[in-house]
């Protein structure tokens, strides 16, 4: 069974793809997360992945992070195909993830959680024998990436625990941009935030993807979906129900194709961003 | 900009408070006896404090990373036997007698390592375990016999040299330069920042990328070696290899790293603060019994400042989480 | 005949049978529970009651308690003791009145329970006490630092055991009795206070602390020169820092128990004399009595001393003492 993709004139049809994930599959006993799930990313996007619970969306996104191997199907990274045997491969091949639980040490200053795991040595000998740190250029790196973000705080000696949460979320942000060379994937960013923080937030978004990263978002937020939002991909049963076009479908029918209350085949073309024919 | 709250005003007592309270100690005890403030007298502290010092840097790395080590005292004593016993029967030469004292804490410090990060056990009980098997392999090994007649080389850091008119002992100096190395590491260097983070939040560690088991094996070893250091040291300082030694020494690493500001929780403390705290005690003890009070208040003492230890922690995070 | 045969071998089973349990029922069966397994003073009791179980032909059941003070550990071995058959039970008690109702119950079972070393509290909650007297102990050793001193002032330093506990107690106040001094009696639990005790410190009987209370109580008062131990590994850590602080001459060091390593430091010197005492002959008179009990149904009772000896390697005019050679032969502990 096999797809052909038909793109939608709503859609830069010259866009390149930056990641692709072809008929996945993940069983868990009796159990199928994902059953044959497909996936695309363009350059320059903000794509956010919406679902209802139990529809292989999180499964989804652990596959392309490097956080679950799946049984069947593949993965390719600007047209090379790739195995992720664990979340570092995923980090390595230039694949940055911010997850809903942030991993930030609490205790520790903004500076060393954006370096935590990567963390700079001084040159020269007391960096090679006695593997000192180089706190000065951290630091200094530090508020340059903040402020290429617009991240307005004041000192990245702060211990992240005195942030609040919409700051919190900044700093976890700013390290995934920091460090991703080809995609960002975010988990529910907004979700604990209120009304101020969250926008801040996602006018953050909108500048990592300014800069030229792609960004995975996965949301449960409607109206957030819906403002960040380049293309929707909808994920139901294990697959991938549709991909939507957010400036021309309503949010009540992205709802519904969600819920499978209606079906891709029976939306209108401009309302999709990828129409897809099984064969 | 808003009033300070408790936690900000608090926060820097969190990290001086044990100095201050160590250094208020050493004012009341000066005032109460003139023999106190000597340096032969502060020179006998720092000896009687060497051992628990140095058990407390190992505890304190493993503090850190959210686990704790009951083990230690008995397996200090397990090393002081070893290395005794390979010098006075086996006939080996010191070095190669200290060396396998030392091995043997190390091994067990691997073991304690290997079953926390491999089996996924609670440090508590682990630790809880390794200490009775230390306990036990050491009465029998030694056949609860203390060894004596030990050669003088394995002592030497008993010794002592001249500081102005004052007799230093050289484990003291041992126990200081400890102290730095470790406290250099801590903060100086990616791996000694990957254990405060390990501590601090395990998952977030893992999750970027830090090898988070080799990390916490790393911890239990290493304290492991530096419990052999403090075996040397006990042995130093007695004269000889007592297998009824570090009985309740677990406990006094423990306390000596609460009261220096260090939280059971994990992933916050400074590793000098052990050796404030460590001295706190010492302080205590010598004071008091200069003051001819009797040792049930010192006891008294020691626990409420561990629970003004822990109180001005707390409040200075605000109960942060 | 059929039925002879049928019979035959029953019976001789059964008969077989009855014997063997009569047979069985004569071997006296005693438990010794301890304090805890590996304390040398409770070692060489074992020892000491394996053997003369032995040559009476009877079976040794033994267990203890996992530290000093684990009350709950000796009721479980006592009552797994009895299980087994145990006839007698002889108890070096942790906890004077906790195990009384252990033994008790017990003793309503018909069982046969003797106290060695120290007495429960009350005392005659058991049938006989072999008990080495902790407060004589100390007496001999008071006596004879106070004739060693020959006259001069005394300035004493106490190194005890931990606040409250009997033994320590016991063998304290002895030290001050024996030395002329006002002491609390024999069943107190508070530690006496002379003026002429100028320090007193707590060594929880380890080596290493004894080390640190002896530097402390010296730095507070150099010119000590009586110091009493409440046992020899104590003593031997006293000694160090009095050598280290060159007063290993001038000071007299005295102890209890009696160990071999501790008889041996009064031999080297290091300690001037110590009360030594006999965990081996407690053993050896409970099994003894256990076994006649079994026997002829001969109870023991009261309390009966198993004797000290003050043992000094110099010894002083008035005080009655034994050589070092004599405390070698009867000590416990590695020879």
């Amino acid at each position: 069974m096999g797809t052909t993709v038909i793109p939608n004139a709503a859609t830069s049809a010259r866009a390149s793809i930056v990641m692709q994930a072809r008929g996945l599959v993940k069983r868990y006993g009796h159990v199928t997360a994902l059953d044959g799930a497909d996936f695309e990313l363009r350059a320059g996007e903000i794509l956010a992945v919406i679902g209802d619970n139990g529809a292989g969306k999180s499964s989804l996104i652990k596959a392309l992070s490097g956080a679950l191997i799946p049984d069947e199907g593949e993965m390719l990274l600007d047209g090379q195909v790739v195995h992720f045997r664990s979340p570092i491969d995923a980090r390595r091949a230039g694949i940055e993830t911010v997850y809903q639980e942030l991993a930030v040490a609490p205790a520790m200053t903004i500076a060393e959680n954006l370096f935590l795991g990567r963390e700079l040595r001084r040159p020269g000998v007391l960096g090679r024998l006695f593997r000192m740190l180089d706190k000065e250029r951290m630091l200094a790196e530090s508020v340059a990436h903040m402020q290429a973000l617009n991240i307005g705080i004041r000192s990245m000696k702060q211990a992240v625990e005195t942030l609040s949460g919409g700051q919190r979320q900044g700093v976890a942000v700013a390290r995934s941009a920091a460090f991703a060379r080809h995609v960002v994937i975010m988990d529910e960013p907004t979700a604990a935030l209120g009304v101020k923080e969250s926008n801040m937030v996602l006018d953050l978004i909108r500048r990592v993807r300014d800069r030229g990263l792609p960004v995975v978002l996965i949301s449960h937020n409607m109206p957030h979906v819906f403002a960040l939002a380049d293309r929707i991909h909808v994920a139901r049963l294990g697959k991938r129900a549709a991909v939507l076009n957010p400036k021309t479908i309503s949010m009540s029918d992205a709802v519904a194709v969600m819920t499978g209350a209606r079906r891709a085949e029976e939306l209108a073309p401009e309302e999709l961003a990828l129409s897809l024919i099984h064969i | 900009m808003e009033a300070p709250s408790t936690r900000e005003k608090l926060a820097p007592l969190g990290r001086l408070g044990p100095l201050l309270a160590l250094l208020a100690a050493c004012a009341f005890f000066a005032t109460q006896s003139d023999r106190f403030l000597t340096g032969d007298n502060l020179s006998l502290v720092l000896q009687q404090v060497m051992v628990v010092g140095v058990l407390a840097i190992g505890q304190t790395l493993i503090i850190l990373t959210g686990g704790v080590d009951l083990s230690c005292g008995m397996v200090m004593a397990l090393g002081g036997v070893v290395m005794t016993k390979l010098a006075t029967e086996a006939g080996l030469p010191v070095p190669v007698a200290i060396a396998g004292g030392v091995a043997v804490t190390t091994l067990f410090g691997m073991v304690n390592g290997l079953l926390v990060t491999r089996v996924k056990l609670p440090p508590f009980i682990v630790t809880l375990g390794t200490l009775n098997i230390a306990f036990a392999i050491t009465q029998l090994y030694s056949n609860a016999q203390t060894i004596t007649d030990i050669p003088p080389s394995m002592t030497a850091l008993g010794n002592t040299f001249q500081v102005g008119g004052t007799a230093v002992v050289y484990g003291v100096t041992l126990m200081l330069a400890l102290y730095l190395l470790v406290w250099f590491a801590l903060r100086e260097t990616a791996s000694g920042r990957h254990v405060y983070a390990v501590g601090n939040n395990p998952e977030a560690t893992r999750l970027t990328g830090i090898n988070t088991p080799r990390v916490l094996l790393g911890v239990y070893v290493i304290a492991g070696a530096l419990y052999g250091v403090a075996s040397l040291l006990s042995v130093a300082r007695t004269g000889v290899g007592d297998p009824n030694a570090g009985q309740t020494e677990n406990l006094d690493a423990i306390t000596a790293v609460v009261l220096g500001g260090t939280s059971l929780f994990g992933g916050r403390g400074l590793v000098l603060g052990s050796l404030v705290g460590a001295l706190i005690v010492g302080v205590f003890r010598n004071g008091l019994t200069l003051m001819g009070v009797s040792s049930v208040y010192q006891i008294l003492i020691t626990g409420v400042l561990v629970i003004l230890a822990v109180t001005t922690d707390q409040l200075s995070r605000g109960g942060a989480r | 005949m059929h039925l002879l045969y049928r019979l035959g071998p029953l019976t001789l089973l059964a008969a077989a049978c009855t014997l063997t349990r009569v047979a069985e029922s004569q071997v006296p069966v005693i438990g010794l529970i301890t304090k805890t397994e590996t304390n040398p003073f409770f070692v060489k009791m074992k020892e000491g009651a394996q053997a003369v179980a032995r040559a009476n032909g009877a079976k040794l059941l033994s267990g203890a308690g996992k530290n000093d003070g684990d009350n709950a550990g000796q009721v479980t071995a006592m009552e797994n003791m009895i299980a087994a058959g145990a006839q007698v039970i002889l108890i070096t008690v942790s906890d004077a009145k906790a195990i009384v109702p252990a033994i008790r119950k017990a003793r309503a079972k018909g069982v046969l329970v003797i106290a060695l070393d120290s007495p429960t509290d009350p005392q005659n909650a058991t049938d006989a006490l072999f008990a080495t007297d902790n407060y004589k102990a100390g007496m001999l050793i008071g006596q004879f630092a106070k004739a060693a001193l020959a006259g001069k002032p005394a300035r004493i330093a106490t190194l005890d055991l931990l606040p409250g506990h009997p033994v320590g107690a016991q063998r304290h106040n002895g030290f001050l009795s024996g030395f002329g001094l006002t002491a609390p009696g024999a069943s107190s639990n508070t530690l006496g206070r002379p003026t002429e005790v100028v320090c007193m410190a707590d060594s929880y009987g380890d080596q290493a602390k004894g080390q640190t209370a002896m530097e402390n109580c010296l730095q507070k008062n150099p010119a000590i020169n009586v110091v009493y131990t409440i046992n020899e590994p104590t003593a031997a850590g006293a000694f160090k820092a009095l050598r280290a602080a060159g007063k290993e001459k001038g000071v007299i060091l005295v102890s209890v128990d009696g160990g071999c390593q501790g008889v041996r430091d009064v031999g080297s010197g290091a300690i001037s004399a110590t009360a030594q005492q006999y965990p081996l002959k407690m053993a050896a008179m409970g099994v003894a009595a256990g076994v006649a009990f079994i026997k002829t149904g001969k109870r023991p009772s009261g309390y009966t001393d198993t004797g000290v000896t003050l043992i000094t390697a110099k010894s002083l005019p008035g005080v009655e003492s034994k050589e070092v050679k004599v405390g070698l032969e009867l000590c416990f502990g590695r020879k």
